[in-house]
């Protein structure tokens, strides 16, 4: 990922020229649809000063007259085969982005996975995202994931608090708040792994198209993509697809074929994705061979005993959210002591709450 | 001096004002007058009363008549003062002997009687009225000794100088037996649902239904006033007072014992809800529900202003309502249970789609202090369509309903108050240290919010009166933090 220093380097100046003249992606997808695919940037970047009636020898000493401008003064722009990380840069010919706009940084070196799911997930694949996340960034990998809610936040979260470089993509300009309330954590994230748009600071959501088109840069900037729960037609489908398509693996954390939340990234499974458990198996498709210090599938042993009623009602929970109603259904007890045992066993840490009904922890 | 007397009772909310109605008939230019009642009133039932007079062939037309409703202070509205007025016009004409009867009762202009509303609070405890007779019943409810049900202006006179006997109202008391409403074994499953409908009936705890459309929220809410016990006499004289008032009181059916049910509908007006209107307001829903039940479903699509006005009766069991006119107090003193759906979409069967901020926005109606002041909040599921057709276990609502009647007799050993609304103090000193720890270890945990503390503890000392017990158990204590589960919690997860 050795670059020549931008400043002297035509075709960055070019690209940030473009960026400056308000060239969008929407028009860097319309020439390349022209040019075909197999256009090399150059020949991208010289069609597209054409169109934007710029001259094509710009000088790179010069610097721009007028106010800041927005392009350069709040994101480094990477560019494809210069900046860009090469992993990304050879997506090129499947369709990757001509520019980036880095916003904290540098984009670490090193291994990255891509981190995706659902945006409403079950209490149990937020776990799942936070701790993979979390061991995967403890252990030097960067977690790539798309900002949004649920699963991609979790993954953030998780990877800041194994103190790892985590990188999120947004499919609108930096400027936006979206998804709302996210300006906190993507402010984390930027000053841990940085944080990349290929759109303009100020461009909101105009069409949802633009997150999918998100998703090919999220694809390309990872080794791996792990999907954890996807709905039918969940937009982490799409990024699974991508990597499958730039040849990188498509890992899947299993999940209960009743989980509604997770039947796409089942799916994924019967066509032949990897199926990982937890940050070990992800990272031993990477050669590296990690002991988990806490294997979760070991109950703790340190859990006080509980009778039988109770035991009853917490051999029938799970990952899935199980209602007060249908563990009274399934044991045959009475709703209140399914209701004491509930409160039993979150008073000790065995089960929690969510919308849907009661989830295992422990 | 010609100077009649006429004693009628004026009504503010539910309680009665006597009103002492003078008649002169004196020198000057022909007239009737009205003083003493608000607005044209006056002067309508000056109209009304002199036709009417005119009518039975005592022709006031020719005549300064002057009549004064007393106290001048006490706000008088509506029709029912014309017979007592022209009572009174005859007594200052010597056609009839004074009395100190109550009388009540609209004239028509050929002096028909008609029927007036709010009779049985008006007449409540006295000894002798006379009323319409379409509301002779009405009085007998209210227990009036001596009531004269008359037809016309022209029978009273006939009446009163002796020339004939009143047709005696045939006496009403308290209805047989509730109707049977519908039963709880229609209902399949939702044993979490049952559980809170008993714990809700037996302590007076207010109960909010969560799920998706169809799942059955109505239907169990409708079960709800056949688990609580018949109305006694006291309580079915003030809700047939509210009817009574409200116009609404079928008197041949005797003192209600049926627990009443009020379900208005979201799109209704804060007045319907709480009562309102112009002049002296008019009960509404919270009033009509009064030692009932009151059903509000689609919690979160009725407007916040109006919800709130829920809370002083929620708190006080009474609606304190201020016009122009006056403040009246109706009684307000229901179980409410309200339903709602999740979120706006209530999730359809392909999964909700709501936006976020949608759902936070539609959720936020709940939180503070109305969230506060619901005890359970179970989840009700869509069931099978398998399992809908598989009623044979489902208890009924008898069974039930001696459980709640035996709870609410063990609470009632400690005082008069249903478990909701007893004094803390009371509740406290059943419960034991223990007990008190595990809320205290729910309120740490973040799984009971500080106020749920207390509305928790009142629940817990339900679930022990259903079990039987005299002192609350730790158990007790989990179930209430159980049922209030989905308030004290966000319910989506955070992400």
């Amino acid at each position: 990922m050795t670059s020549p220093t931008p400043d002297h380097d035509l075709l960055q100046a070019q690209v940030e020229a473009l960026l400056r003249h308000g060239t969008e992606p929407e028009h860097l997808a319309a020439v390349r649809r022209r040019l075909g695919l197999d256009a090399p940037p150059t020949r991208v970047v010289e069609e597209l000063t054409r169109q934007a009636r710029l001259p094509l020898e710009t000088q790179p000493d010069v610097v721009p007259t007028g106010p800041p401008n927005e392009s350069t003064s709040v994101a480094t722009v990477l560019v494809c085969g210069r900046g860009m990380p090469q992993r990304l840069a050879d997506t090129w010919g499947f369709g990757g982005p001509l520019w980036l706009r880095l916003r904290g940084g540098p984009l670490p070196p090193g291994p990255a996975v891509a981190i995706v799911g659902t945006r409403r997930p079950t209490l149990d694949g937020l776990r799942l995202a936070g701790r993979i996340a979390n061991d995967l960034a403890g252990h030097g990998f960067t977690v790539v994931s798309g900002m949004a809610r649920g699963i991609d936040q979790a993954a953030h979260r998780g990877a800041l608090k194994g103190r790892g470089p985590t990188v999120g993509v947004l499919g609108t300009g930096h400027d936006i708040d979206y998804p709302a309330d996210s300006g906190q954590l993507r402010q984390a994230v930027g000053d841990s792994g940085g944080v990349v748009s290929e759109y303009a600071p100020s461009r909101g959501v105009r069409r949802p198209t633009q997150f999918l088109h998100r998703n090919r840069i999220l694809a390309g900037l990872a080794d791996a993509v792990v999907v954890i729960e996807a709905g039918a037609r969940s937009g982490a489908l799409s990024t699974a697809n991508l990597c499958n398509d730039i040849g990188r693996p498509v890992l899947v954390v299993p999940s209960s074929p009743s989980n509604t939340a997770a039947i796409g990234a089942l799916g994924l499974l019967a066509d032949g994705a990897i199926p990982v458990r937890d940050a070990a198996d992800v990272m031993g498709l990477f050669g590296t061979e990690i002991q988990m210090s806490v294997p979760p599938t070991s109950a703790s042993v340190a859990d006080p005993p509980v009778d039988a009623r109770t035991a009853a009602v917490l051999s029938l929970t799970g990952p899935t959210p199980a209602s007060p109603s249908a563990l009274a259904n399934a044991t045959g007890l009475s709703t209140r002591d399914v209701l004491v045992a509930l409160s039993t066993l979150e008073e000790a840490g065995r089960v929690t709450r969510g919308s849907g009904g009661v989830v295992r922890i422990r | 001096m010609n100077v009649g007397i006429a004693h009628s009772v004026a009504l503010l909310g539910l309680n009665p004002h006597r009103v002492r109605i003078e008649a002169h008939i004196g020198q000057g230019l022909p007239g009737f007058t009205v003083l003493g009642i608000s607005g044209n009133a006056g002067i309508q039932a000056g109209r009304r009363v002199s036709a009417a007079l005119g009518a039975c062939g005592h022709r006031v037309g020719q005549r300064k008549v002057l009549v004064n409703l007393a106290p001048a202070d006490v706000v008088k509205r509506g029709a029912r003062y014309d017979l007592a007025i022209a009572v009174a016009v005859l007594r200052a004409l010597g056609e009839v002997p004074a009395g100190d009867d109550v009388l009540l009762g609209e004239l028509a202009l050929t002096g028909q009687i008609r029927g007036v509303p709010g009779v049985l609070p008006s007449v409540l405890g006295l000894d002798h009225a006379t009323v319409s007779a379409q509301d002779g019943a009405e009085a007998t409810v209210a227990g009036v000794r001596t009531i004269v049900a008359v037809d016309s202006l022209g029978d009273y006179i006939a009446v009163a100088k002796g020339e004939r006997r009143p047709d005696p109202p045939h006496a009403v008391g308290l209805s047989d037996s509730p109707r049977a409403g519908p039963n709880l074994a229609d209902v399949a499953g939702q044993p979490e649902a049952r559980r809170a409908l008993e714990v809700a009936a037996a302590g007076g705890h207010h109960l909010l239904l969560l799920g998706p459309p169809g799942a059955g929220k109505s239907m169990l809410a409708r079960r709800l006033p056949g688990l609580l016990p018949p109305l006694d006499a006291t309580q079915g004289l003030t809700v047939a007072s509210v009817a009574s008032v409200a116009g609404r009181l079928q008197p041949a059916a005797g003192l209600p014992r049926d627990i009443p049910f009020a379900a208005p509908h979201h799109s209704a007006s804060a007045a319907a809800l709480l009562g309102g209107g112009s002049g002296i307001a008019r009960p509404g829903a919270v009033s009509e529900a009064t030692h009932g039940v009151l059903f509000l479903d689609e919690l979160f699509e009725w407007s916040r202003r109006t919800l709130d006005g829920l809370r002083e009766p929620m708190d006080e069991g009474v609606v304190r309502l201020a016009r122009t006119a006056g403040t009246v107090t109706y009684p307000a003193e229901f179980l409410l249970v309200a339903a709602s759906n999740p979120c706006p979409c209530g999730p359809a069967r392909s999964g909700c789609r709501c936006r976020f901020d949608v759902i936070e926005r539609y959720r936020a109606r709940l939180t503070g202090p109305l969230a506060d002041r619901f005890d359970l909040a179970p989840l009700i599921e869509a069931v099978p369509a398998a399992a809908l057709a598989d009623t044979a276990h489902n208890e009924a609502t008898e069974v039930v309903a001696r459980r709640v009647a035996r709870a609410r007799a063990r609470a009632a050993d400690r005082g008069p108050w249903l478990n909701a609304r007893a004094p803390l103090d009371v509740i406290r000193s059943t419960a034991d240290p223990e007990v008190l720890d595990v809320l205290v270890r729910a309120v740490r945990s973040g799984r009971l919010s500080a106020r749920g503390f207390d509305r928790a503890l009142r629940v817990a000392r339900t679930c022990a009166d259903l079990s039987g017990t005299a002192r609350i158990m730790s158990a007790d204590a989990h179930e209430a933090v159980s049922h209030r589960a989905r308030l004290d919690r966000v319910w989506e997860i955070a992400a």
